[in-house]
């Protein structure tokens, strides 16, 4: 079976037609999405209205979490003043422009979805603001996916598409209890696991400004890769035409990040956890 | 070289980003001679002067106006740097040098031009031309700049500002530099040029500053075309913190010096 998988669109609609005719083109039998339909970018209810009305199972992102329950994410969400206040101009823009029925639609959407022995998430399965660097430590990612019960766990949110596969694992624990006794401790093992994240459809970060999300063939277990180009540059008259930051279109130009940066590795998401 | 047993006065111009200012440093490093540093036309941003005043705080600077001084500090045996801002034309700083001379006080004229150029007004001007690898500067270059006083800063903004700035956000850059205040007190020389690799990033030696908000110079100034000055402005008032902010950083930045301190005082 062959399964696109694509992530943070952010109301990039330009990057998402381009994306779905791209998918068209390799005769995928399912496409899931990681979440981050609004946010940043001109068109978030038509971004949504579209995924909606293609079925695509979807989970729900950090953005349309904080569009549905209100900016409550802690610190990773804004590296520097700058960034938080950027985000936040988004934010109020998004939040005003949302129709009521894509805020219902943002507000059902699930944390992980399960699929066999594959899980999708936005950015962790305890958070959606979490982000699974390819940095993280070993463990961590290991519990992590451990905790969907799935072998492959599909991310996005770093907006940087990689594949990280954590060999063969032995875990040990024992627990202490108050009384200072430890309990005996235990092992168990567990077979290869996988961490893949999707890049970013509509806001990448990885210098140049076309999309990118993955192809996955379950049977080979092979995962590809995609970059596609789409025209930008109708996304930045946009966003200027909509009257949101005019820095974002520069920035959505070069490869940039609008204002989410994430960099610490050791940083896990208060929220959810 | 320049002869200091006949040169009395230098006086350099020439383009933005040429490495003028640097220059200077380096011939004047090891003068023992008392020195004057003089520059007409000065703005309310004065970048290149403050941090040679930290540099060599034994200079004395003097400004339009003070022309008087100048003349004085040569007559006790003073050396004086005359330097002229790409902006300013040779020929303006001309009167006064021309007074110097008259007076009996030798003057040389260096130029910092492109190595790419073949003439120019500064060709005219000076005695000496320093060709420098750099490309031909734009036309109709417009300059940007405002004095950051008691602005702090958020050290990862700053950074995403001036990647932005010198990545051509806000126009078509070809020199940025300035001055800044970060949060845990610091405060750095920043310097950008468009035919160089990297901006320079350069603590200058000035005590931190944790205290409310710094009562000392600090600014930016951006040459470049197409420049968006407002879109600048806006973006460094979003880059540095409110009073809230600061006090609440400071704090914790003089508890953690503190606590440093007291770990470091001998038990007894």
């Amino acid at each position: 079976m062959k399964l696109a998988v694509m992530s943070c669109i952010h109301g990039n609609y330009e990057a998402l037609t381009t994306v779905l005719d791209d998918i068209e083109t390799h005769n995928v039998d399912q496409i899931y999405c990681l979440g981050d339909l609004v946010g940043y970018g001109p068109y978030p209810n038509e971004v949504a209205a579209l995924v909606r009305s293609l079925d695509i199972p979807t989970t729900q992102g950090c953005w349309d979490e904080d569009i549905v329950d209100g900016l409550n994410a802690c610190d990773c969400s804004y590296p520097s003043l700058l960034a938080e206040k950027r985000g936040k101009a988004a934010h109020v823009w998004t939040d005003k422009i949302i129709h009521p029925e894509i805020r219902e639609y943002l507000a059902q959407l699930p944390l992980v979805i399960r699929k066999d022995d594959l899980a999708f998430t936005h950015g962790s399965p305890q958070s959606q603001h979490e982000y699974l660097l390819p940095e993280l430590d070993g463990f961590l990612a290991l519990e992590r996916v451990l905790s969907t019960g799935a072998d492959v766990l599909f991310c996005g949110h770093t907006h940087v598409p990689y594949v990280r596969t954590l060999d063969e694992g032995s875990l040990r624990f024992s627990v202490q209890t108050d009384s200072g006794k430890t309990n005996s401790e235990q092992e168990f093992t567990t077979s290869i696991k996988r961490v893949i994240n999707a890049g970013s459809v509509g806001e990448p970060r990885h210098g140049r400004p076309n999309a990118t999300y993955v192809i996955y063939d379950t049977d080979a277990d092979q995962v590809t890769l995609r970059e596609v180009e789409y025209d930008y540059k109708k996304t930045c008259a946009a966003i200027i035409d909509q009257g949101l930051p005019k820095i974002f279109a520069w920035r959505l130009a070069n490869g940039m990040e609008f204002a989410e940066r994430a960099d610490d590795p050791t940083h896990l998401c208060e929220r959810g956890v | 070289m320049i002869d200091w047993t006949k040169t009395k006065i230098v006086a350099i111009a020439g383009l933005a980003g040429a490495g003028k200012t640097q220059w200077l440093r380096e011939q004047l490093k090891d003068q023992t001679a008392a020195v004057t540093y003089f520059a007409p036309q000065t703005t309310d941003c004065p970048i290149d002067r403050h941090c040679l005043a930290l540099d060599f705080p034994q200079w004395k600077f003097l400004a339009e106006g003070q022309e008087l001084q100048l003349i004085e500090a040569l007559q006790q045996g003073a050396i004086a740097v005359l330097e002229l801002g790409f902006y300013v034309a040779p020929e303006s700083g001309e009167q006064l040098l021309k007074t110097l001379e008259a007076e009996g006080f030798t003057c040389e004229r260096f130029a910092f031009v492109s190595d790419q150029m073949a003439n120019s007004p500064w060709h005219i001007w000076a005695d000496d031309i320093i060709e420098v690898a750099m490309p031909l500067p734009s036309r109709n270059l417009e300059i940007w700049r405002s004095p950051t006083r008691g602005q702090v800063f958020d050290p990862d903004s700053l950074n995403i500002f001036w990647e932005e700035l010198t990545g051509g956000a806000y126009g078509d850059i070809q020199r940025a530099k300035g001055v800044v205040e970060i949060v845990d007190g610091r405060a750095f020389y920043l310097d950008y040029v468009s035919h160089q690799p990297e901006s320079l990033y350069r603590e200058l030696a000035v005590k931190p500053w944790l205290d409310g908000r710094p009562e000392r110079f600090s600014g930016l100034e951006v040459v470049g075309t197409k420049l968006d000055g407002k879109q600048i402005a806006d973006t460094i008032l979003d880059c540095c913190l409110n009073d809230e902010l600061l006090d609440y950083y400071q704090a914790q930045i003089r508890q953690q010096i503190q606590q440093q301190q007291n770990k470091e005082a001998p038990a007894y």
